[in-house]
């Protein structure tokens, strides 16, 4: 993926989520909520015919055909949304596409999303502690969400946005691995 | 040798002053990568010139700031870099040791020793890019820095602080006439001595260590520098040289010492600045070099100046030199450097391929502020020196016809003709002050108009040891006075007569 794709993704997601200039609501989140489950759905379910979809060689008239015989229940403008990807020849982009249209709506609820990796399950209430205090570095509401990472050894390892917190014991040893040979 | 107690201490000592504390930071993530650009997503409170670092350990500048994705120049192999890299901010910008722990060594363009004699011990490092001095740290230049070479010293002199370029096609002598320049420091006395720093961009390795050489031998390294980026380099690195021997000469100068930096050459800058602009997407203009071309230059060459004496009175002169094209002085690059320094150099093919070298062209070779440094000794015989020369080229013209003239400009051509054989000097045989103002006196002065052409060399020689000889006093007081009194004068055309008498 070049730099070029991912604005182009940006682009297409804000014109199909159209929430520029909206004032804040629930039920506008959740239809552009909704509106991102469908994309992340039709993801999983087109893997079956994503090599025609994707196919160059295929006309577009062909890969239409295709598309709505496979009727995957889309509802509102995202049938038409994919036909229009299709046609312009973007939808490899529907992934990149799927990513913009979350962050573009946990921006527009002032939500950030952060991850946090350990060796072991954090309980719930360190989560909420957790998000509490990256709430306060930023201020702004945080979701976060927790994976495993088998190389961490203990300690913790926090993602939010561009921004970083390598509280493990990994990154400790690799600091010190630098200091040690500078 | 080290012992393995001491490595163990050290070990030790560092471990105890580590501080585990948790990193933070800011992270991206590598997009694309290829030709030492990399896209970068994320790091949106980058800032423009910031240092990255990239997962294998390779830094990178950034040079583009744009919507959701910063670009950079890797600063080294990008062999290791692959798409979905972390980037992380390190929230400095470049910088590089400097110091009197450089003298003598060199170094690659993030000030790196190079040369194989061990770890550079510097204890200070400086940012590469700064703001140029401002009017009121400044004064004018008003000391000469002299090249040991007559046809310069007299005709364009140089003056401490000042950017000088040298500018002609390739093989006329331009890096020579640099290496002169250094080599002849070695007659200043050390306190006052500049410190020179050659800036090699985008030449052979062979001719750098060429270079190297040549300043061994010459007992110049001592109070040399250089900063080399080979061709064999990423276009990131030529880049940065200049600006990395400029801040290692800013050192100096700060420091109220003198320096000399020679930046060999910015049209090999410009070309390394050109590739990485287009491959950064940056929009081409004239000749496909982008459009911050000029400033490229200019920030660069405002740094070369002389403080004022509150401000410690130490120097920066600037030489750079641009490779012509066929003797295309109207070129993108070389106008603009022409615009920006406060002279030229111009040397041209066809005097260094008649023997004439070195092949300066007095004619249209300036110099706007040397003037002041020159001393007044030189000043006293070098405008006659010019006013001969350019009527010698006047009616140089006629002589190819053979027509008839008159005597009197008979006897400017013949003049000429001595004056211009007068000028030629050897490549690293710098002369003092006082020898090229006795030497060019006796031109101007019409005492080698009975001196055969082809016997001036001999005559120049000769006359230099029978004075160091028989009248060492008259070089005495002309270096220390700087001045040609009526009464040295006439001691020193009677050392002409006397001399010629015996040749």
């Amino acid at each position: 993926m070049n730099s070029s794709d991912r604005i182009l993704a940006v682009r297409y997601a804000r014109a199909y989520l159209n929430l520029d200039g909206l004032d804040y609501s629930v039920e506008t989140e959740k239809a552009a909520r909704e509106q991102s489950a469908q994309l992340i759905r039709l993801k999983k379910e087109i893997k079956s015919i994503e090599k025609f979809l994707l196919h160059p060689a295929l006309p577009f008239d062909g890969k239409i055909e295709i598309f709505r015989k496979a009727a995957f229940g889309l509802s509102g403008n995202c049938p038409k949304f994919i036909e229009l990807l299709l046609k312009e020849n973007r939808f490899y982009l529907l992934g990149i596409i799927i990513e913009e249209s979350e962050r573009i709506i946990d921006l527009y609820a002032g939500i950030v999303k952060a991850s946090a990796y350990s060796k072991t399950k954090i309980d719930k209430a360190e989560i909420e502690k957790l998000e509490k205090v990256l709430s306060g570095i930023i201020d702004k509401k945080v979701a976060l969400s927790q994976s495993i990472d088998e190389f961490i050894i203990g300690g913790i390892r926090i993602k939010m946005d561009d921004l970083f917190i390598d509280a493990s014991l990994n990154g400790r040893i690799n600091k010190l691995r630098k200091e040690i040979l500078n | 040798m080290i012992r393995p107690e001491e490595i163990t201490d050290i070990i030790k000592t560092r471990i105890e002053k580590f501080v585990p504390d948790a990193e933070t930071g800011e992270m991206g993530q590598v997009l694309q990568v290829g030709n030492g650009i990399a896209r970068i997503y994320g790091l949106k409170n980058a800032l423009m010139g910031e240092l990255v670092e990239f997962e294998s350990g390779v830094f990178g500048m950034i040079l583009n700031l744009e919507y959701q994705n910063v670009g950079c120049v890797i600063m080294g192999s990008d062999a290791k870099i692959k798409e979905g890299d972390k980037v992380k901010r390190t929230n400095r910008v470049l910088d590089v040791p400097v110091g009197p722990q450089l003298i003598g060594r060199v170094v690659d363009a993030l000030g790196r020793p190079i040369d194989g004699k061990g770890q550079i011990e510097s204890q200070k490092r400086r940012p590469i890019e700064v703001i140029a001095p401002g009017v009121v740290e400044r004064e004018p230049v008003r000391e000469s820095l002299n090249t040991g070479l007559k046809a310069i010293d007299a005709m364009i002199p140089i003056g401490r602080g000042q950017r000088e370029l040298i500018i002609g096609d390739r093989q006329t002598g331009k890096t020579a006439v640099a290496i002169d320049a250094i080599l002849n420091q070695k007659k200043e006395p050390a306190q006052t001595r500049p410190i020179c720093i050659y800036v090699a961009i985008g030449q052979k390795e062979s001719t750098v260590a060429r270079i190297v050489k040549i300043l061994e031998d010459n007992g110049a390294l001592e109070y040399s520098i250089i900063v080399s980026a080979t061709a064999s380099e990423p276009a990131s690195l030529l880049y940065l040289a200049p600006y990395t021997a400029c801040a290692i000469g800013e050192e100096f100068l700060w420091q109220g010492k003198h320096a000399l930096v020679v930046y060999d050459d910015l049209s090999k800058h410009a070309q390394a600045y050109r590739q990485m602009s287009l491959l950064l997407r940056r929009p081409p203009g004239r000749e496909a070099y982008p459009g911050d071309v000029f400033y490229l230059h200019s920030r660069l060459l405002e740094r070369a100046c002389k403080l004022s004496q509150k401000n410690g009175g130490g120097s920066l002169t600037a030489l750079p030199i641009i490779e012509t094209q066929a003797n295309d002085v109207t070129a993108y690059i070389p106008t603009n450097v022409i615009s920006i320094t406060d002279g030229q150099i111009y040397l041209e093919s066809n005097l260094f391929h008649s023997g004439i070298r070195p092949a300066v062209n007095a004619g249209i070779s300036v110099s706007r502020v040397g003037g002041a440094a020159q001393i007044k000794a030189m000043r006293q015989v070098a405008g006659q020196l010019r006013l001969d020369l350019a009527q010698y080229n006047e009616l140089a013209a006629f002589a190819q016809f053979g027509s008839d003239l008159d005597k009197s400009s008979r006897q400017q051509i013949l003049r000429g003709e001595r004056l211009v054989e007068l000028l030629k000097q050897d490549q690293y045989k710098p002369m003092s002050a006082a020898q090229q103002v006795m030497i060019i006196f006796a031109g101007t002065g019409g005492h080698l108009d009975d001196v055969e052409v082809d016997k001036i060399k001999k005559f120049e020689a000769d006359f230099m040891c029978f004075i160091e000889s028989k009248h060492p006093e008259i070089e005495k007081e002309l270096n220390e006075k700087k001045i040609l009194s009526e009464q040295l004068k006439e001691k020193l055309i009677s050392a002409i007569t006397e001399f010629k008498a015996t040749f």
